[in-house]
Formats: C-alpha cells, structure tokens, sequence
C-alpha cells in the first residue's frame, strides 16, 4: 500500500470512485482477498474527505467516492488492483490537500448549521 | 486605493474573517451563505491546487529559459498543459496560446484578426448578447473605421443562422458568437454559425469560456477558427486562459502584446508555469468528470426549477428552455422587487445578472435583448450550479425563494391586483394633461 501511495496523484476521481467501488470492489475481490483493502480504501476516503475544512469540497469527495465504489462493484477481478492503485494515488491527493486546508483559517458554511438556523 | 493602504498597516491575522461570525449590512450571519453563482466564478478543485503547488515552490523555473534544467522542467510542464486544453477540444497543442483569461483571448482574437485583414475586410459581425469583453472590443474598432454589425437573438436568446446568412458578405472578416451565454445559460447554434462562416471564407471566434470543460466540444465538428477558454470558470485558478488558433486553414492574427516572441510571437511575456499548469489539471479533470458533473448539475437543476415552479406561480425562465447549459438558470419572478428579494436571499449567493453589471440598478442588457419586460428583468435572479453544489444548498434555496417571494408579494398591492385579475398593463398610472 504504502508503494502505491508513493505513485504520482492521478486524479481525486478515481480516488473519489473508489471509494465509490468499495462494495463492489469488496464482493469482486472476496476470493482475492482485496476485500479488505478495497473496504479500508474507502473507509480512508471517507476519513480524508472529513478532514476538509470546506463543506463542499466534503460533502463532493464523499459524494464521489460513494459513486465509484458502486460503479465498479462489479468489476472483474482482473481489473481491480487497477482499481486499487488508482484509488490511492487519489486518495494521497486528497490527504494532502485536507491536510493543507487545515493549516488556514477557515469560515463555515450556513450549511453547517442546524436547518433552523439556516431558513432565516 | 485607500482600502490596499489600509490592509498593509493592519495586522494580516486581523484581516482574516473571524472564522465564526461576520456580517452582511450589520445582520449577524454565523455562516457565510451557499455558494450559487458558479457563472462568476469556481472554487479550484483540489487536484488542482495539488498540481499548481509544486510550481509555486520548487520548480520555479522560467519555461522559455533553455539552458538548464529549471526552465526544461517548467516548459514540460507547460506543454503537457498545452496538450491536456487541446484534447479537451480536439485540437493539437500547437493550436493553443495561453492567455490571461477569456477577456484577453476575446479582445486578441477579434482585434487581431480585424487588424491583421484590415486592407481586404473591414466588417464585423456579433451578437447583441455577447460578454462586455467583444461587444466593447468591436466598439474601439468602430472608432478605428471598422464596420459592426451587432445581430439581435431571438426571444429564446438564440441567433437564427438565416439572419446571420443575410447579414454575412465578402467584407465580413469574423464572426464572434459565444457558446453558452453568461447570463441566460443558452447553447448558441455552433455548429450552423460556423458552417455558414466557412461556405463564406471569414472566420468564426467563439467565445466557450462558460462552455469549455462543461459540455462536449469539438473544433473540427463546429468549424470555429478561434476560440476563448477561460480558467477559473472550470474549478481552475483565475488570472489564466487561453485562445485556441486554428492552423489548418490557418488564422492570422496580429498580436496585442507585442515583446519577446513567446507562444509563437501571439502573446508576449513570461508565462506563469504554476497558473498554466492549473488550467491544464482543470482541463484534465474537466474531461475525466464532464459525464459526471453533466449528470449532477442536470438532476440538481432540475430539482431547484421544479421546486420553485411547483410552488410559485409566475416564475418565468429566461432564455431557451432546450438548448441550455443545465448549471445556468435564470429565473424573474414576477410581481417582486428584485433587490429586496437578493437582500433577503442572504444565505444563498445568487447573482442578479452577470458580475460587471449587478453593481448597478440597470436592468442586464441580455435580457433586455431578448425581449424581458423591464419589470421582469429586474426581479432576474441567476442561480449557478457546479460540481460542488449538494442537494441540501439546492433544497435550502428553493424553500428560501419560495418563503422570501411568498412574502414579498404577500406586501405588494400589484400582486394583490394581479389575483384580483386586474391587467395592470391596462392601467393608466398618472392623469393625463
């Protein structure tokens, strides 16, 4: 994993669509044993894209993740370490860049208040 | 200027917002609003930012040095960036000269040419609904002698191809017809527009800065012979564009920045690696996600119309409902006051036309031209969705119009008069004399 990693940032999208694949990528690669490196793919993803300050560039990555995991859950077998190297080279992008976001200052969104609060 | 005065002798952490409070005509917001105005601008996409860093720190090379290994570094980068703009149209690397943004493409585009073929062809055609950068370049070349004609759209915001066959003749030395209108969101018949250019020997500019990376685009299959890319319209950095220059048949331009003959003498002066590279990842990402985004900005549109109209009534969609970019959608809701429905609106930021002209109370030439009552041009609001808008901003403006309109007209003795089935039209407002 940690060699993958190391391969130059492909885009947020494939990461994004990893995440996306989780389930299938998990099903596809059951007999592989992919399962759970698919399965903690995503999980990172997720966790990386909670680590933006910004709630778009949140609620997107999760949203992208979340449909690329699905796209390809019925991947071939074949396709998926593929799969897998892509989705961490984007996921090392999108590490970076919460990591990065954290270092500035930051302003919320209405959208991360209560509904109340945001009808006024 | 007094306010750059100001910002130097504060403290740089004062003029950070306080991260949990600040305020809009002194009402207390403790977020600031969603952002629904991606024709303005876009926020980058962080892939971007990833591939734009290195060339800030780094590699800090000049790309036209030839001697060593910092400028080699940086003019790879450059052309891998040219490479990766050119295939998002169809076009070839050597097509592409980088710009600042779409307003120096347009001006060097219509400018040029109109300079470069001035002893043989002195007419211009555009359309009435272009962006200020043409109209007001084809203004300066009437003042040099040139011939303009500026062609009204129709009702739809279209340009009907016959009236541009009438209009075109042996003088005409470019047509400049944008691809999606900046305020209406309209889709320009390219494709006809630049088959009748060609069958007519002048060139055909469009200007795709709110198109290019949005939708499907190919040079070839629309004919155009220039056209104007901008950055920070497709989630990349602002400052960057470029001006697509077709080779074969080939366009002549002369250059408006005149220096050391960088992108083959077109546009002079450095260019900066860290913004090209920035536009390049955005064209880039733009190709890999347009099927994706075009399919997220199409439900969201969708939801956001449907939502207002199925609980307003007389809310009337400017432009074509057709040929559109989903992600523009300009909406006048009749019957309310415009600017009070914009200060209400305060946790969306929505635009009430195009960002040059909603500083002033004029109502936005666009839709004047295609024929929007005055009334009705005031109350336009311009909601713009990207690849980073969510449902719930979608949600939270509908029911945000739907309570601030309901309230308004609920105040006006013109809506009162409306559901009492008075035709105000029919009205006479004052005592004649």
């Amino acid at each position: 994993m940690a060699a993958r990693l190391g391969s130059a940032g492909v885009a947020l999208r494939s990461a994004a669509m990893n995440a996306g694949a989780v389930r299938g990528l998990a099903a596809a690669a059951t007999e592989g044993g992919n399962a759970a490196e698919a399965r903690s793919l995503y999980r990172r993803f997720l966790r990386a894209a909670n680590g933006f300050g910004d709630y778009n560039l949140r609620e997107y990555t999760k949203r992208r993740a979340g449909e690329e995991f699905r796209a390809h859950a019925d991947a071939p077998s074949d396709k998926i370490a593929t799969l897998l190297t892509r989705g961490a080279n984007e996921l090392e992008v999108i590490e970076r860049q919460a990591a990065i976001s954290k270092l500035f200052k930051h302003v919320n969104s209405v959208m991360d208040l209560p509904s109340k609060k945001r009808m006024e | 200027m007094s306010t750059t005065m100001e910002t130097s002798t504060v403290p740089p952490s004062a003029t950070v917002l306080d991260d949990s409070k600040f305020s809009i005509k002194g009402q207390a917001l403790e977020g600031r609003p969603a952002y629904l105005d991606f024709q303005a601008t876009t926020p980058m996409d962080p892939r971007v930012v990833d591939a734009m860093l290195p060339f800030m720190t780094d590699n800090f090379g000049n790309p036209h040095s030839r001697t060593h290994e910092y400028g080699w570094l940086a003019e790879q980068a450059v052309e891998q960036a040219r490479a990766d703009v050119a295939k998002v149209i169809g076009a070839t690397a050597k097509e592409i000269v980088f710009t600042s943004g779409a307003t120096e493409a347009n001006n060097m585009a219509i400018k040029g040419v109109a300079h470069f073929y001035r002893k043989r062809k002195n007419h211009i055609i555009t359309t009435q609904t272009e962006h200020k950068c043409v109209l007001d370049s084809c203004r300066v070349l009437e003042s040099e002698g040139f011939e303009v004609t500026y062609l009204p759209v129709q009702e739809n915001g279209l340009l009907d191809p016959q009236l541009l066959k009438d209009t075109i003749r042996k003088e005409t030395s470019i047509v400049s017809v944008m691809g999606v209108n900046n305020e209406i969101g309209v889709v320009q018949p390219l494709k006809e527009i630049g088959e009748i250019c060609r069958a007519n020997k002048t060139f055909f500019h469009t200007d795709i800065a709110q198109m290019f990376g949005k939708m499907p685009i190919n040079a070839d299959e629309i004919k155009a012979d220039l056209m104007s890319i901008s950055g920070h319209k497709i989630y990349g950095p602002k400052g960057i564009g470029a001006l697509y220059v077709r080779r074969r048949p080939r366009v002549r331009l002369e250059p408006v920045i005149n220096g050391g003959g960088q992108e083959r003498g077109l546009r002079s002066g450095t260019l900066s690696p860290p913004l090209v590279v920035g536009l390049g990842a955005a064209a880039r990402v733009a190709m890999e996600e347009m099927e994706n985004d075009e399919r997220w900005v199409r439900f969201l549109s969708d939801r956001l119309y449907d939502g207002i109209t199925s609980q307003l009534d007389q809310v009337i969609l400017n432009g074509d409902r057709e040929h559109r970019y989903p992600g523009n959608l300009n909406l006048s809701f009749a019957y309310v006051e415009g600017e009070s429905l914009l200060m209400a609106l305060k946790n969306i930021a929505v635009s009430s036309g195009s960002a040059c002209t909603s500083a002033s109370l004029e109502p936005s030439y666009v839709l004047r031209a295609i024929g929007v009552d005055e009334e009705l041009a005031h109350t336009s609001i311009r909601f713009g969705l990207g690849r980073f808008t969510t449902v719930e901003e979608v949600d939270m403006a509908v029911d945000l119009c739907v309570k601030h309109v309901s309230r308004l007209r609920e105040m006006s003795p013109l809506w009162e008069m409306v559901q009492e089935g008075i035709d105000l039209k029919s009205i006479k407002w004052s005592q004649d004399h």
